[in-house]
């Protein structure tokens, strides 16, 4: 039995070595390598640029969703500004930005899933509950983003195609999404990852515990404007922010990008019926 | 003491040893850049490790090391973080060279018992050679390859099996088993 075992085990191996070295360009590694000694300009230079992108991202993830707040006198709900930030002349403060809100849920799957693939990735979100809605971003949709996002980096963004982008879905869920559910989807065949946002991100004295938001839905509805999220029926409390729709009116642009970049996809490129579809439920 | 030509060494290496940091984090993504930093350090170091025996040998610590960090921080990664992994290229690009499946079924093995896996299968070292890598005891090794070879084996079965072609082109890669088997 053992022997059988380390047999399978030796074939898994061999089989893991065909499937990497096949894909390993040494020759480029090497001139990278010789490239960045001595300075290790590109190696860093390369990670500067995916924590760029990773702050970026994050704001584009959750940005739609996202309640920004400042220590400052401005608030922002749902990109639109309020109180005190609508005074005239009143310029964002730069302080850093706080992201509170609803968990977002990214499902990544392969640049070149096949419709079968889609369809069981949306056939299990479909049957998850707790789903208020969700997106579907093809590679296209993706790359015109990615070119937004990176336009000013002409050697990273040309050497990237739409080809090479995953394709994904986000997920606005209700209530945050168990373990299990999450596990769920990570165990389909071609799904890449799946990331899940916390509720509340930087959470401190300036943005409400998500415990609130659970007892508070109206607190949780006013983050909750996407542009293709529909807005939950709300009954905002004294206090709360109101829900808000509405486009930024005065004041300077808290929200990043107009058309939110990258894996969310929920603004902007959405130029084909294939290529963002919105399922609100 | 004579010191190689590191240019070489890096291209008859480099792959091998993207294979192993694949094996010991269970990801293509992130494999060649834990292999490039731990090269360059070698480089860097070249008119010393050059000289050594075995400069491989260094090479493969420095990368597990490195690889079981990386496979430690995973699960804590921020949402960032990976947000922006899945979005450069090389990672992308490299998310595809590895079948999912067999991605999934290492990774479903805890983080030591894979890089024990990983070393002994990959890169054949033997019981003793692999406690000495990873500074733990021999039948901590033996304890992992015998688990790790059953569940390896029982994810395997659950998935789809290696592509035949795979099966064909390891008579020439992997020249060890007979070795292995005897320890």
């Amino acid at each position: 039995m053992n022997e059988h075992h380390d047999d399978e085990t030796a074939a898994t191996f061999r089989h893991l070595r065909h499937e990497v070295e096949s894909t390993v360009d040494v020759e480029r590694g090497l001139s990278d390598l010789h490239e960045s000694s001595g300075t290790r300009r590109l190696i860093p230079g390369r990670t500067a640029v995916v924590g760029a992108a990773a702050a970026l991202l994050l704001v584009a993830a959750v940005g739609s969703t996202a309640l920004w707040r400042s220590s400052g006198s401005t608030d922002i709900v749902g990109g639109t500004p309020t109180g005190a930030a609508d005074a005239p002349g009143d310029t964002m403060p730069p302080s850093e930005p706080i992201l509170c809100g609803p968990q977002v849920v990214v499902v990544f799957v392969a640049p070149g899933a096949r419709k079968d693939l889609l369809a069981t990735v949306q056939a299990t979100i479909d049957s998850f509950p707790g789903i208020e809605s969700y997106d579907y971003i093809d590679s296209t949709a993706t790359h015109e983003e990615f070119q937004q996002l990176f336009g000013d980096q002409l050697e990273f963004s040309d050497s990237v195609g739409s080809e090479e982008l995953p394709r994904s879905f986000t997920l606005l869920p209700a209530q945050p999404m168990g373990e299990g559910e999450l596990e769920q989807l990570r165990s389909i065949e071609g799904v890449l990852r799946v990331e899940a946002s916390k509720p509340t991100i930087g959470q401190d004295d300036r943005c409400e515990p998500a415990e609130l938001d659970a007892d508070q839905p109206d607190a949780a509805d006013s983050a909750t404007t996407t542009t293709t999220t529909p807005p939950l029926p709300t009954t905002a409390a004294p206090g709360t922010a109101a829900p808000t729709t509405a486009a930024p009116t005065t004041g300077a642009p808290m929200v990043p990008p107009t058309t939110s970049p990258l894996p969310t996809g929920i603004a902007g490129g959405a130029a084909t019926p294939e290529t963002t579809t919105s399922a609100p439920r | 003491m004579i010191l190689r030509d590191f240019d070489e060494f890096y291209r008859s290496e480099f792959a091998g040893l993207v294979v192993l940091a694949t094996g010991v984090t269970g990801r293509r993504a992130g494999a060649e850049d834990i292999v490039q930093e731990a090269m360059l350090d070698a480089y860097r170091r070249w008119d010393r490790i050059g000289c050594y025996a075995a400069p491989r040998g260094w090479l493969c610590k420095v990368i597990v090391q490195r690889a079981m960090k990386v496979a430690r921080k995973s699960s804590n990664e921020s949402f960032a973080q990976r947000l922006a992994l899945v979005t450069s290229r090389r990672t992308s690009h490299e998310a595809e060279g590895l079948d999912p499946a067999l991605g999934a079924a290492l990774r479903a093995l805890p983080r030591q018992q894979r890089a024990v896996m990983a070393l002994h299968y990959l890169e054949d070292l033997s019981v003793a050679d692999t406690a000495s890598l990873l500074g733990i005891a021999e039948g901590t090794v033996k304890a992992h390859l015998s688990k790790g070879r059953l569940r390896l084996a029982q994810s395997v079965d659950r998935r789809s099996p290696p592509p035949a072609a795979a099966n064909e082109t390891t008579n020439t890669i992997d020249h060890q088993s007979d070795s292995r088997s005897q320890r």
